[in-house]
């Protein structure tokens, strides 16, 4: 495996910043050695610091994406951390049900959805303990910046490691089929999620809606401080006066963000706006 | 008495000592037997009830859906979660082991975090080790 040069790491962590605000600290040569040794066999003939300066300089966007991609963190599953369901079953969604009683609009938007667990986990959550919802306009939006992770997020065809990792083996009877090794959502609950790129440090789409319900998680920590203040300033212009944002279970935020704890007294990870 | 003890139910030596492992590492005592019926002699031989077993589900004498529905007809038991760990990977064998008591479903091949995220699922915490 060829080894990332101090020169050619620099340009990757320029890259990445600049591409997604993605903030590699020096210490992650390693895996950037790891994720991108794949790539570098099929472009560079496996030389990772040719791939780099390739990806970097050269107009060739498809090249550049690739290599975000792969360096992407990606990490999610289904009904990640307990908060998540307790959430939207203790709080959000009966306060909701209650505030916008009289539009019966509810608009949800999973901001960095990966490869769709936490999408599908939440539709799973309103479909099977909200019934009244049915009568209701639920707009779900899940984005992210990653076209092959919306890809498959929008396929909803998930592996058995995926699948065992989260999925109550109930909601997975009920929710999912089979496809040969792969298990997809079926259509019923796929057509509930609306799958749209999105990139959170570029421009945002003019029909993004306001939400009552964000889910930023496990995405701020590996931004900058000052990408991360810009994102939040934009997510609270996204987010209705008395909606929530929910942020991964280790997260927090400042109390410049803009948002104060729902619960008063628990400063992570469950805000409402200030 | 409940305690953190778990019961390895697989007629595969070399799963059961896989799976006491994994269980071991988290903090669990295990015990073992090779079918469904060695389990339930198992258990009324001991005062202990396991927090949890893991059942497969294709073993000779009785089967796990068999031993599934033996002791859930047992209040004594109904403390003591199910994790059935096969590689059945069917929708209606998934739905006839919940009807019959199971609370979990795991499939194989599956990593140590899929058992630790299902354990956790089912209510069971990391046990304390002593």
């Amino acid at each position: 495996m060829s080894c990332i040069d101090e020169h050619s790491y620099l340009t990757l962590c320029n890259l990445l910043s600049d591409q997604i605000a993605l903030s590699l600290p020096p210490d992650k040569v390693y895996l950037a050695e790891a994720r991108l040794q794949n790539l570098a066999r099929q472009h560079t003939h496996g030389d990772i610091n040719a791939l780099i300066e390739k990806a970097s300089t050269v107009a060739d966007d498809a090249l550049r994406t690739e290599l975000v991609e792969a360096m992407a963190i990606n990490e999610t599953y289904f009904f990640r951390d307990p908060i998540l369901s307790q959430s939207f079953l203790d709080t959000m969604v009966p306060a909701l049900l209650e505030k916008r009683r009289r539009d019966k609009t509810l608009r949800i938007w999973s901001a960095a959805c990966s490869t769709g667990q936490e999408a599908y986990s939440v539709a799973m959550l309103l479909d099977q303990h909200f019934p009244q919802l049915k009568e209701w306009e639920v707009t779900l939006i899940a984005s992210d910046f990653s076209q092959s992770a919306l890809n498959k997020a929008q396929q909803g065809c998930y592996g058995l490691n995926e699948m065992n990792r989260g999925l109550p083996a109930r909601n997975m009877a009920l929710y999912f089929e089979q496809q040969g090794l792969d298990w997809q959502a079926k259509p019923a609950i796929r057509e509930r999620i609306s799958f749209q790129k999105i990139n959170l440090v570029r421009e945002w789409p003019d029909s993004l809606p306001v939400f009552d319900i964000v889910l930023l998680r496990n995405v701020l920590l590996y931004f900058s401080m000052e990408d991360r203040q810009r994102v939040l300033a934009r997510v609270r212009k996204h987010t209705a006066n008395d909606g929530y944002l929910l942020l991964g279970s280790t997260e927090s935020l400042e109390k410049t963000a803009g948002f104060v704890p729902a619960i008063p007294g628990n400063h992570r990870p469950f805000y409402q706006p200030a | 008495m409940t305690t953190t003890q778990a019961l390895v139910i697989d007629d595969s030596r070399a799963m059961r000592l896989i799976l006491g492992d994994l269980l071991q590492q988290l903090g669990y005592q295990t015990s073992e037997a090779g079918d469904g019926q060695q389990a339930i002699t198992l258990l009324e031989g001991d005062d202990t009830i396991p927090s949890l077993a893991l059942v497969d589900w294709n073993m000779p004498v009785m089967n796990g859906l068999e031993f599934i529905r033996a002791v859930r007809q047992k209040p004594c038991y109904s403390n003591m979660k199910l994790l059935v760990v096969t590689s059945e990977a069917e929708v209606g064998q998934m739905v006839e082991a919940l009807t019959a008591g199971a609370d979990e479903y795991l499939m194989k091949p599956f990593s140590s975090e899929a058992l630790a995220c299902k354990l956790e699922m089912m209510g069971l915490q990391r046990a304390q080790r002593a």
